[in-house]
């Protein structure tokens, strides 16, 4: 037993997708070059042609650039210390599906500003806290309305946030499982490395085998990605280390803010990165990181690939839709950019079949921007999801 | 004490056929509980169990008339000029045209008659008793034995008009047990195991992670019910997180044993904890996928999500609403019941003034839920609920004689309550 | 925007006039009922109502409509509901500010537009005027007003009464710690030393008054004699000028000294309101609930034969029935059943208190506890009811007692003619909760109609 699914009715079947065509100076499909005055064309829900030129009669909607919808896999939306499960410092097997919260205004506010799709994770507070989904940030009031893929990502934590809270026993005799957690990096590490060495004995005897082995087992076979969480310089060391040593196929860095000290590890490793949101002062996160402003350019350059996020904040300027424009100041080109929140995010999770650019079958989720996307003066003004126009850019007369 | 009062009064009732005014009932000398700060009465404990000692000197034929110039039925029906005929304890006949035997005592009544209200979950009487913090999973404990049924709480409730209320566990275990159902005078117990409680609640969660103090090696693992929620490195340690607890209930209904086999097989229904919205959807996700039946508790925003109640097939136990509660969810509430959602009250914590529940019936219908249905959440949908509609909520042949004289119609604040039977006792109110 | 919520919400506008803030000028209303209670314990049966500019002129059987007249019949009528003691329009950290003096004025303090929803709310519940009063953390809580509910009227056109009342709380839990019984009877002692310091600084204004007065008078006489002797003195003055000129020598002058004038009593704003509570034009308004506090207030504001006092909240005012109903000192109580009193959280929830206090002969008023919950205050009337408060007493507990109590029973509370009309026509009594209220009407207007 993996896990439950949760399979809620519908409390309303959604309104039937519209048939769109959205008409754009530029068109940015991150797969390939802009398409200065184009168009994308939508139906049930589906992308079902991109190209240049006014794109035929139907639905019009005008704008000055189009983008896919932007994903952003540190969302970081969840149900706080209830999202992940404390009482061992393993629970491989649970998925944050039965810990969502999908009546959380943050989805909305998340969806307006142009996310489209997300991956929810366990909160950081287990080694290894269970697994995580993606899926859109609106739809239907049903997990299954808004699934994109379950059993995603299996999520990781090194650095201080997996030790918080733990301590040694004194005296007494310990009386609650903050006894025998790990309480450094040292312990950390060893509760991972024992996971996966308990799992490769699994592999050879099968009366070692449980659920969490079997979870672990597809890690290694590459079918399951692995994010690990870390900020500082150490982490990241860390993460990319065992990457190595136990050969993890597939395994992106979460909140490195730090990568920039190590980008040839990365480089060696495979790991790619998603860089936390930037700040003005540099210090952020914990374990006081701290993120040049040139940290996407220069992981770019070096060949390392990233995503960026946003972590679901409140704060207007920070939000996943500016993330690029912080990092395009800091060196890193427009393309690059446009990538490091679409395709590459997708790719990273395996949804790119689906999500991540603006082409033929794919999802028809669109942003729209009165100017070029990215900039402190452009902002988003409308917003497609799965067909459905959920942030109507028109004005209100003429509808 | 009780009886000899009902002597008195068959013998002026029959003597001078009189009609009964409607007296003050603070000033009633009638069966009030004793002080429970005194020490117990010599008289011998009450075994909940049996049924109560047979009178040593029954009255002709124990039987009891009245007539009311307005029966509430329960079921949504009412009657004028009512009859009820109440025999050894159970109403023997019910009607409108129903023959008066004049040989019998006959009480006439100017207002209204109802079955007693039922309050579908409380604490009352059980502060200190319902949250065992020693472990979050304790399917088999039983409330129906921590309760003292001399708690003033019964006795006012008894003078709110409530004659039956659901006794629980709070929701801070994960499986507290099983409710019971009570009469709030005489401390009978209705229903020995009415629900199998169960939180879906953080509440829950944040006691496992304070309280559960469960170190264990493999060795000194409790068996508690709970087989397998990860491991054999977990083996009694309790879930923190949705996810697990989650995973930890759908592990006891994998193979379900006592309580949860009950549940499972649709003998015993389930009293689910749920709070925030994704909590309830959490609950009745879970009802519908194991076939259980029952309701959530709590869930101020209910109606927000009923379709996926209806589509779960449950039912919601609200409130109680104190004066300043939320518009958003008396709003709700009007579309839990528009949705065909039952529902019904709760009496919260001990302590808390049963005048609250009425009050939040007449808030629900301030708010626009249709006041046959704010009655019948108070009696026979409560009753359904709490899972003792065969024996109260309704007047019935055959049923409990539960009943409340009500100076007028109950759904109004302003109405006073005038007398109440429980058993066909006379436990509260103004025959003088 | 507003405007459009609130007709939304089943709030209906009528145009305002300038010159009557609030009262519909120019229209004219005839209600028709099968029941008009005027006011508790009087009713008449099958009557029209006629409002005209905002006022009662008519009642009577079968008033002829005027021209334009809008027409609406129901079954009962009765006068809007008054809530005595509410904070509504107050934010919470003003309803319980501790700074407060006694100068501080609660109308200063409400922002109309912030709790637009909950004025709409009260209104649709019945509720047309109520007296807010902030400061509740103070042991002087400063002014409380009495105000229209209407949601439509802006800051001053709403107010009834700017100064309704002196506001004090006595042996309310302060900063979370419990209160031995000294600290809470000090506190009487602190209000009757500000009461007795306005007094005393009325006295000494009119006693300035009078000395000024007097000092005229001395002054005028005094230049009355200096007039009759001017031409003796000038001609004495001319002598001698002459005969010093004669010698050769200086001629001084002989001046006069004008008298020590009163001062004037320094203004201080707090003593000019308590002066006016001392004098009893504006009552005071004393929330306390023990009965330790309740004698020791009783018995030292004995002496002020003018003040007039009022108790809220009074859980354990039955102890005192006999000396409230001989001093004619009303109680609000607040019938909310939220659970039992914990440590010294007396809250007055004891539901049967108004039946007890009335039967007692007090008077009784009922509201919501200085909160912002007056839209309950039906409910509360009928829950206090429900456990022995006679009806009519009930009734008058939340119209024309409160409106009384603070001096604008003669502009509204009931239905009787020249009276503002505020107004409720419902489909049952007013304290049947069952019975749907159809109408609400504001100063001649219909503000809300379901």
């Amino acid at each position: 037993m993996i896990r439950s699914v949760l399979l809620l009715a519908l409390l309303a079947s959604p309104t039937a997708a519209q048939d769109w065509v959205v008409r754009a100076d530029t068109v940015y499909t991150a797969s390939g070059d802009p398409i200065d005055g184009g168009f994308v064309k939508v139906s049930d829900g589906k992308i079902t042609g991109v190209g240049s030129g006014r794109g035929g009669g139907g639905d019009v909607l005008e704008c000055a650039a189009v983008t896919p919808g932007l994903i952003d896999l540190s969302v970081r939306i969840d149900t706080g210390s209830f999202s992940v499960e404390q009482s061992e410092e393993t629970p491989i097997e649970l998925n944050v599906a039965d810990a969502i919260d999908l009546f959380s205004y943050r989805w909305d506010r998340e969806l307006k500003s142009g996310v489209t799709t997300v991956l929810a994770n366990p909160n950081d507070r287990a080694v290894l806290g269970g697994l995580g989904v993606v899926l859109k940030t609106g739809g239907g009031p049903s997990l299954d309305a808004r699934l994109v893929k379950d059993d995603a990502v299996l999520r990781a934590s090194l650095g201080s946030a997996p030790a918080s809270g733990n301590r040694a026993p004194r005296g007494s005799r310990p009386s609650s499982f903050y006894f025998r957690r790990p309480t450094t990096r040292m312990g950390t590490e060893w509760v991972f490395r024992k996971a996966f060495y308990d799992t490769i004995a699994a592999s050879k005897d099968a009366e070692r085998r449980t659920g969490e082995t079997d979870v672990l087992a597809r890690v290694l076979s590459g079918e399951l990605p692995i994010a690990v969480q870390g900020w500082a310089t150490q982490d990241v060391r860390t993460a990319c280390y065992l990457k190595e040593e136990f050969g993890i196929p597939r395994m992106f860095v979460d909140a490195a803010a730090e990568a920039w000290k190590e980008p040839d590890l990365l480089v060696r490793s495979g790991a790619a990165v998603v860089l936390p949101p930037f700040r003005f002062e540099g210090q952020t996160g914990v374990d006081g990181a701290f993120m040049a402003y040139n940290t996407a350019a220069l992981l770019q350059e070096k060949g390392v690939t990233i995503a960026l996020s946003g972590h679901g904040t409140s704060d207007v300027g920070m939000r996943l839709n500016k993330q690029p424009g912080y990092a395009m100041r800091g060196g890193l080109s427009f393309d690059a950019a446009l990538a490091a929140v679409t395709i590459n995010p997708a790719r990273m999770v395996g949804v790119d079949n689906r999500v991540g650019s603006l082409e033929e079958g794919k999802d028809a989720d669109l942003v729209l921007w009165n100017g070029k996307p990215f900039e402190p003066s452009s902002s988003v003004i409308g917003v497609l999801l799965d067909g459905e126009l959920v942030l109507d850019p028109r004005p209100n007369d003429d509808e | 004490m009780r009886r000899t009062h009902l002597f008195s009064l068959v013998a002026l009732a029959t003597a001078s056929g009189v009609v009964i005014a409607a007296g003050d009932p603070m000033a009633s000398e009638a069966t009030l509980p004793p002080d429970p700060l005194l020490p117990p009465t010599a008289s011998p404990a009450r075994d909940v169990e049996t049924p109560p000692e047979p009178e040593p000197e029954p009255p002709a034929a124990g039987i009891l008339q009245i007539r009311a110039a307005e029966v509430y039925l329960g079921d949504g029906n009412r009657i004028e000029d009512g009859v009820v005929v109440i025999e050894n304890g159970r109403i023997r006949n019910v009607g409108r045209g129903v023959e008066i035997d004049s040989s019998q005592p006959v009480l006439e009544h100017d207002g209204v008659l109802t079955a007693g209200m039922v309050a579908c979950h409380s604490w009352a009487g059980t502060r200190g008793e319902n949250h065992d913090s020693t472990r979050s999973m304790l399917p088999e404990a039983r409330i129906a034995y921590t309760f003292h049924p001399e708690h003033s709480d019964f006795a006012n409730a008894v003078k709110a008009g409530i004659t039956s209320i659901v006794l629980a566990p709070t929701g801070q275990n994960l499986a507290g047990g099983k409710t019971c159902v009570v009469k709030t005078a005489g401390g009978e117990v209705v229903k020995k195991e009415a629900h199998l409680a169960l939180s879906f609640s953080g509440e829950a969660l944040r006691q496992a992670v304070q309280q559960f103090f469960f170190f264990f090696n493999a060795e000194t693992a409790v068996d508690d019910g709970l087989e397998n929620t990860g491991g054999p490195q977990n083996g009694g340690r309790y879930p923190t997180s949705y996810s697990g607890s989650v995973a930890a209930l759908d592990a006891a209904m994998a193979d379900p044993q006592g309580a949860f086999a009950a549940a499972a097989n649709g003998t015993l229904p389930v009293l689910l904890e749920a709070w925030d919205r994704h909590e309830v959807a959490r609950a009745a996700a879970f009802a519908k996928k194991h076939g259980l039946r029952g309701a959530v508790r709590g869930a101020p925003l209910a109606g927000e999500v009923a379709g996926v109640l209806k589509d779960a097939g449950l039912g919601a136990i609200v409130g109680p609403f104190a004066v300043g509660h939320a518009r958003r969810s008396l709003d709700g509430l009007a579309d839990l019941s528009e949705a065909g959602v039952p529902f019904a009250f709760s009496l919260g914590a001990s302590g808390t003034d049963p005048s609250q529940v009425r009050m939040s019936a007449a808030m629900a219908v301030g708010a626009g839920v249709d006041p046959v249905a704010a009655w019948k959440a108070l009696s026979s949908d409560g009753a359904r609920l709490a899972g003792v509609e065969d024996r109260v909520g309704r007047l019935e042949r055959g049923m409990d004689a539960d009943l409340v004289l009500w100076s007028g119609d109950p759904m109004n604040l302003a109405t006073r309550v005038k007398a109440v039977f429980i058993g066909g006792e006379l436990v509260h109110g103004g025959m003088q | 925007m507003l405007g459009v919520a609130l007709a939304a919400s089943g709030l209906v506008l009528a145009p305002l006039s300038f010159n009557n803030p609030g009262f519909a000028e120019g229209e004219s209303l005839l209600i028709r009922a099968e029941r008009v209670i005027v006011r508790p314990g009087v009713e008449l049966e099958n009557q029209s109502i006629l409002v005209q500019d905002g006022v009662i002129v008519a009642i009577g059987e079968g008033l002829a409509p005027p021209d334009g007249a809008r027409e609406i019949n129901g079954a009962v009528v009765c006068a809007g509901f008054v809530d005595p003691w509410s904070a509504l329009g107050l934010d919470a950290g003003a309803a319980r500010d501790s700074s407060a003096s006694a100068a501080t004025r609660s109308a200063d303090g409400v922002d109309r537009w912030s709790h637009a929803h909950h004025l709409e709310d009260a209104l649709r519940a019945g509720v047309t005027s109520l007296r807010v009063q902030g400061g509740g953390g103070a042991v002087i809580s400063g002014y409380g007003s009495m105000m229209r509910v209407d949601p439509s009227l802006g800051g001053d056109d709403a107010l009834l009464l700017d100064a309704a009342n002196m506001g004090a709380t006595i042996g309310l839990p302060r900063g979370g710690r419990t209160r031995d019984i000294f600290d809470r009877v000090s506190e009487v002692d602190r209000l009757i030393g500000q009461i007795e310091s306005g007094r005393k600084y009325r006295e000494s204004a009119v006693e300035y008054k009078y000395e000024l007065e007097e000092w005229q008078k001395e002054i005028e006489e005094k230049e009355k004699e200096l007039e009759k002797d001017f031409k003796k003195a000038k001609k004495d003055r001319e002598k001698d000028k002459e005969k010093a000129e004669e010698k050769g020598k200086e001629f001084k002058e002989k001046k006069y000294k004008e008298d020590k004038k009163p001062r004037k009593p320094k203004y201080d704003e707090d003593s000019e309101a308590m002066a006016r509570v001392a004098d009893g034009e504006v009552p005071l308004v004393v929330q306390s609930h023990r009965y330790e506090e309740l004698r020791s207030l009783l018995e030292k504001t004995e002496s002020y034969d003018r003040l007039r006092v009022l108790v809220a909240g009074g859980t354990e005012a039955l102890l005192h029935a006999d000396e409230l109903q001989a001093r004619g000192v009303p109680v609000i109580v607040w019938p909310n059943p939220m659970g039992p009193a914990r440590g010294d959280e007396y809250d007055g929830h004891e539901l049967s208190l108004a039946a007890s206090l009335d039967e007692a002969g007090v008077e009784v008023l009922i509201g919501s506890g200085g909160s912002d919950t007056s839209r309950e205050l039906r409910f509360l009337a009928a829950l206090a009811v429900s456990h022995g408060l006679d009806p009519d007493a009930a009734l008058n507990a939340i119209t024309l007692g409160a409106a009384n109590a603070f001096d604008v029973g003669d502009r509204i509370g009931s239905v009787e003619r020249g009276k503002d009309a505020d107004l409720l026509v419902l489909d049952g009594d007013p304290l049947d909760t069952t019975a749907r209220i159809r109408f609400v009407v504001s100063q001649g207007r219909v503000v809300v109609e379901h």
